[in-house]
């Protein structure tokens, strides 16, 4: 059932979704109005060894967000993305950087800093959404609300997902397991919601 | 992106059938447990036995690892192949182990550890199946039953293009490759 325009599907064409797992990146304003729909190219290396670790019950290699190459281990923290508000290593993050993405990128390309400062956006909490079902696919949504008192407007043109890792040594740190490039102006005064959407089509 | 391929052997160790397909594919409760992850709080999944249940996030939630003999975990075959939906639980005719006619010999799940370049990453896990039952095994469908804290679950269903016949004395290799490309 539709019950917001979050759950609408998409307005503008995007790319046909494959059998499998599919990652849309969606932008919209404080009104709900979608600004911008892009899939992204691919889940990146540190998610699919973190699935891996979990499949075999084995550890896998990962890099955390400063590029330190580490092991993560099974378990009930891996995946996490419920960034607090003003946490910037965890959740939804966006960025300033158009360098290409790699299957390997560790962090963004250029982190936009919490707060109100010159070229900083306030973050909002990380939240994921329930679950919801169409005919040949479910769904869920993990929505970061950004907002602009710097002063001056804007320019994103990166975002990604920083989830938890758990690592061999019962030590949790932050991995970037989704980097997409998408540009988008956020106006001094004005918000975005950043919303990744994870599908499974069959 | 997943791909199956299936590749069945004769007792002579020669190769008389092999199919490499995508995967038709993930179900409902692969992404039902990856919320559950993100967002560190239970919600539900169906088992294979058609139970819904309510796993918290867990260490062994996505777990495909198990031994020999073991036809409840790990990638599964079946025989039937009405097409895959979201929501399917189960295979809908699976092959249970055994060495009698409609059954076949479940070896341990084994992975091969993640490659990686710039532009991808990959890993792969298989699953031996060896035919001792006195007659001919045909093979339509495939799958992956995972565990979750307090239950099982099945992850992805595949219907083959083609049935896969493994005979008497033979064994089937069915390998899932998961592959990560930047497109």
């Amino acid at each position: 059932m539709v019950t917001s325009k979050l759950f609408a599907d998409t307005p503008t064409k995007v790319e046909e979704p494959e059998k499998g797992i599919n990652i849309y990146v969606h932008v919209e304003d404080e009104l709900g109005n979608r600004v911008l729909s892009k899939k992204s190219s691919t889940l990146l290396s540190n998610f699919y060894a973190a699935l891996y670790s979990h499949i075999s019950s084995s550890l896998a290699y990962y890099r955390r967000l400063d590029g330190t190459i580490d092991q993560v281990t099974p378990s009930s923290k891996t995946f996490s993305v419920k960034g607090a508000s003003g946490q910037t290593n965890l959740g939804i993050v966006v960025g300033t950087s158009t360098t290409p993405v790699s299957m390997t990128d560790f962090s963004l390309g250029s982190q936009i800093p919490h707060g109100i400062g010159a070229g900083q956006l306030l973050y909002g909490s990380t939240d994921v959404t329930d679950l919801d079902f169409l005919s040949n696919m479910t769904r869920f949504y993990v929505t970061r609300l950004f907002t602009n008192n710097s002063g001056a407007d804007i320019t994103v043109n990166e975002v990604g997902i920083l989830a938890h890792f758990y690592n061999r040594y019962g030590f949790t740190f932050p991995a970037l397991i989704d980097r997409t490039l998408a540009t988008f102006v956020v106006p001094h005064g004005s918000s975005r919601n950043v919303i990744y959407e994870i599908r499974v089509v069959v | 992106m997943i791909t199956v391929k299936v590749e069945s052997r004769n007792s002579r160790g020669e190769i008389v059938g092999l199919v490499e397909t995508p995967a038709q594919s993930l179900v409902h409760n692969f992404l039902r447990v990856l919320r559950i992850q993100m967002n560190q709080a239970a919600a539900t999944v169906q088992t294979i036995a058609g139970n819904w249940i309510s796993p918290v996030p867990y260490s062994t939630n996505y777990m495909a690892t198990v031994g020999e003999n073991v036809d409840g975990r790990g990638i599964v075959v079946g025989t039937v192949a009405d097409p895959v939906t979201i929501h399917q639980s189960t295979l809908h005719g699976r092959i249970p182990h055994g060495t009698v006619g409609g059954q076949l010999l479940y070896k341990a799940v084994t992975f091969v550890a993640p490659t990686e370049t710039a532009s991808l990453f990959q890993f792969q896990m298989s699953r031996v199946f060896m035919n001792r039952s006195g007659v001919a095994a045909t093979i339509v469908e495939v799958g992956i039953y995972s565990d979750v804290i307090y239950g099982t679950v099945m992850i992805d269903r595949t219907v083959l293009p083609s049935p896969v016949v493994v005979p008497d004395g033979g064994q089937v290799t069915i390998v899932y490759t998961f592959r990560g490309t930047l497109g």
